[in-house]
Formats: C-alpha cells, sequence, structure tokens
C-alpha cells in the first residue's frame, strides 16, 4: 500500500513586531536605569509593614550602622557643604559623633529655611541598621525631639 | 549575514540587458536580536523601581516642657525588650510576663479590645484609651522598637477592620517610647526566671 506523505509544511514566522516591543522595552530600560551610588556606609534597615514612601527631596539622612557610627547628610548640596565643608558637596554625608548631632541638625535646618527657594521643613529620616544598638537610637531620638522635630521617618523594608 | 538573492529569470533575453536586475537583501537579523534580548534581560533584571519605605513616627515634645500626661494605670500597656530582645508584657503596675515575638500582634489586639470593651462610653474612638509604653533596653536592637511599632500600627489596623471604623473615627496607635530604668532591668529579670 502506497503511504500518504504529508508534505512537510515550512512555519515562516514574522519575528518583527515582537523584536520591535523588544527593543522598545530595551530602550525604556536603559533611559530609566539609575545605578545606584555607592553607599558610603553599609546599613541592612529593617522589616515592616509600613508601605510609607521615602520622600524625595528635602531631607536630613542619619544613618547608623551596625557600630554604631553615625553618618548625617542633606540632599541640599548647598546646606551640606556649608555644613561640612565644600569637600562634602559630593559627597554622601559625613561621619559625625553624637555629641555634635545636636548642633549639626540645629544648624541645618536654618540654613534650610534661610535658603532662597526653600520648600518648608525639612523631613528627618532615620536610617539605622537593624542590628545597631538601641541605645544610638534613642539618643538621636532624644536630639530631635530636643530640636521640636515633630515627625520622624524611619527606613524600612517593606514585608509582605 | 547579509546575502543577496537573486531572482532566477524564467525567460533569458526578455528584458533589456541594459536595466539591471532587480536585487533583493535578506538581512539575518537573528544575532541582532539576541544581543537585543540580551541586554533587555539585563537591564530587566538590575532596575529597581521599588524606593525604600519609611515607618513614620511623631514624637512628643520633651518630658520636662510639658505638663505630665495623666493616665490611669489600667489604660497602660508596657511593651519591654531586654538586651537579647526577648520581649515581656504588663498592664501598669503589675508583674511582667514573657511574650513571643509572633504573639505580640495578639496580645496588643486583645488588650486594646479588652480596653474599648471595659471603658464606658458610645463611640469607640473615645472608649479606646490604651497607651502602649514601650521600653528597649540600650543594648537592645534597634530591629525590636521597629518591630514593636509595626505590630502596635498592625493591631490597631486590625481593630479598624473588625469595628468597620472609617473617616474620623478611625482609631490611631499611641505609644510612647520611655527611657529604661534599673527598675525595667529587675522586672524583666522576676519574669524571665520561672
Amino acid at each position: 500500500m502506497a503511504r500518504i506523505k504529508k508534505q512537510r509544511v515550512g512555519i515562516k514566522l514574522d519575528m518583527t513586531p515582537m523584536v520591535d516591543v523588544a527593543f522598545l522595552l530595551l530602550t525604556f530600560f536603559m533611559l530609566t536605569t539609575t545605578f545606584r551610588p555607592p553607599e558610603e556606609i553599609d546599613v541592612v534597615v529593617p522589616d515592616s509593614h509600613s508601605d510609607l514612601r521615602l520622600p524625595s527631596g528635602n531631607v536630613l539622612t542619619i544613618s547608623v550602622d551596625r557600630e554604631g557610627h553615625i553618618w548625617m547628610n542633606v540632599d541640599a548640596q548647598v546646606i551640606r557643604s556649608r555644613l561640612f565643608g565644600p569637600d562634602y558637596a559630593t559627597r554622601a554625608g559625613k561621619e559625625v559623633a553624637l555629641d555634635d548631632l545636636d548642633e549639626l541638625v540645629n544648624r541645618a535646618m536654618v540654613e534650610n529655611l534661610g535658603l532662597r527657594g526653600s520648600k518648608g521643613e525639612m523631613q528627618v529620616i532615620v536610617r539605622a541598621d537593624r542590628d545597631a544598638e538601641y541605645a544610638v537610637v534613642s539618643g538621636i531620638i532624644g536630639i530631635l525631639q530636643k530640636q521640636r522635630i515633630g515627625t520622624v521617618r524611619f527606613v524600612t523594608n517593606l514585608e509582605k | 549575514m547579509a546575502e543577496l538573492s537573486t531572482r532566477r529569470r524564467s525567460a533569458v533575453g526578455k528584458e533589456s540587458p541594459v536595466r539591471r536586475r532587480r536585487v533583493s537583501i535578506r538581512l539575518d537579523m537573528t544575532p541582532m536580536v539576541d544581543v537585543a534580548f540580551l541586554l533587555l534581560t539585563f537591564f530587566m533584571v538590575t532596575t529597581a523601581f521599588r524606593q525604600p519605605q519609611t515607618l513614620e513616627i511623631t514624637l512628643p515634645t520633651e518630658a520636662r516642657e510639658r505638663e505630665p500626661a495623666r493616665i490611669l494605670e489600667r489604660n497602660i500597656l508596657v511593651i519591654r525588650v531586654d538586651e537579647q530582645n526577648r520581649l515581656f508584657w504588663s498592664v501598669g503596675r503589675e508583674k511582667s510576663g514573657a511574650l513571643a515575638k509572633d504573639r505580640l500582634r495578639g496580645l496588643i489586639y486583645d488588650r486594646s479590645r479588652d480596653n474599648i470593651e471595659t471603658t464606658p462610653g458610645s463611640k469607640i474612638r473615645d472608649r479606646y484609651k490604651l497607651v502602649v509604653l514601650i521600653k528597649i533596653h540600650p543594648r537592645g536592637k534597634y530591629e525590636s522598637m521597629i518591630d514593636v511599632v509595626d505590630e502596635l500600627d498592625l493591631a490597631v489596623e486590625d481593630l479598624n477592620r473588625v469595628y468597620d471604623l472609617s473617616g474620623a473615627d478611625v482609631l490611631s496607635p499611641r505609644f510612647v517610647l520611655t527611657e529604661w530604668s534599673d527598675k525595667d532591668t529587675d522586672e524583666v529579670r522576676a519574669a524571665a526566671s520561672p
């Protein structure tokens, strides 16, 4: 019996739309990517369920690493160089002692108010390592209280 | 790899030999697409859209600047965290008890509920008087503080959901971070030893 041989059909797929989309996505991701600048200190923040976003500007950040070293940073370059000297204009903050923090925070707040085009009061953000000793954070909170800073935001990772 | 393919003419000599043959270009796009996908994958993986989240805490003014607040002892829930990051709880000046970390949210919820049910009044917001006093040992971890505040937030969220509160009736967590004293060390030691 003669077998009926099926004719092999070559599939031709038009890949053009797929490639178009791929390039579109590629361009998008290439343009939107910003590589994180190297951090001056290594901080592993604790988890919380709060989904409040970190404010994007006009912030005063106090970082604490796991050994309890304190770093202070202000995102406005002008204030930063006035506080720590012109060398710090391009750096991500300076290591400070807990005893000096009081005065520095006060000066930062005053400088911010005097700044032209100031966007209101600076937000204070504490970025402390999960394993840092509570005493350091407690000390910072005490200083902020003394400066009459009403709200403090603690940087946390969103826990699902 | 571009290749030129010429169409064979079936009838030779029909067209004028002066006219140039039409050439269709076939470009192999595969390597280009490969590279494109590779880059796409790379940027998709390395892009971080996520900004870190923050936990907001409202600080009271310094204790010596204000009138001491009068709170009934039964409205105070004390949460202590010792230097080994163990949790202890008590109501007012009652004896402390040890507490597992995963029970914290439930405890705050139960105590709050108890507080609301036993306080007279019409509106739930007015009946919720509980204040959580958080005491953390100076050598305890900072993470413990965030944990306690976070669990308190979640417990109050649960309360709002259970009582179906919205708008101006919504309950908000109330807590105070206070300093650790030697008394607390004794208290915790007594609770830890069976």
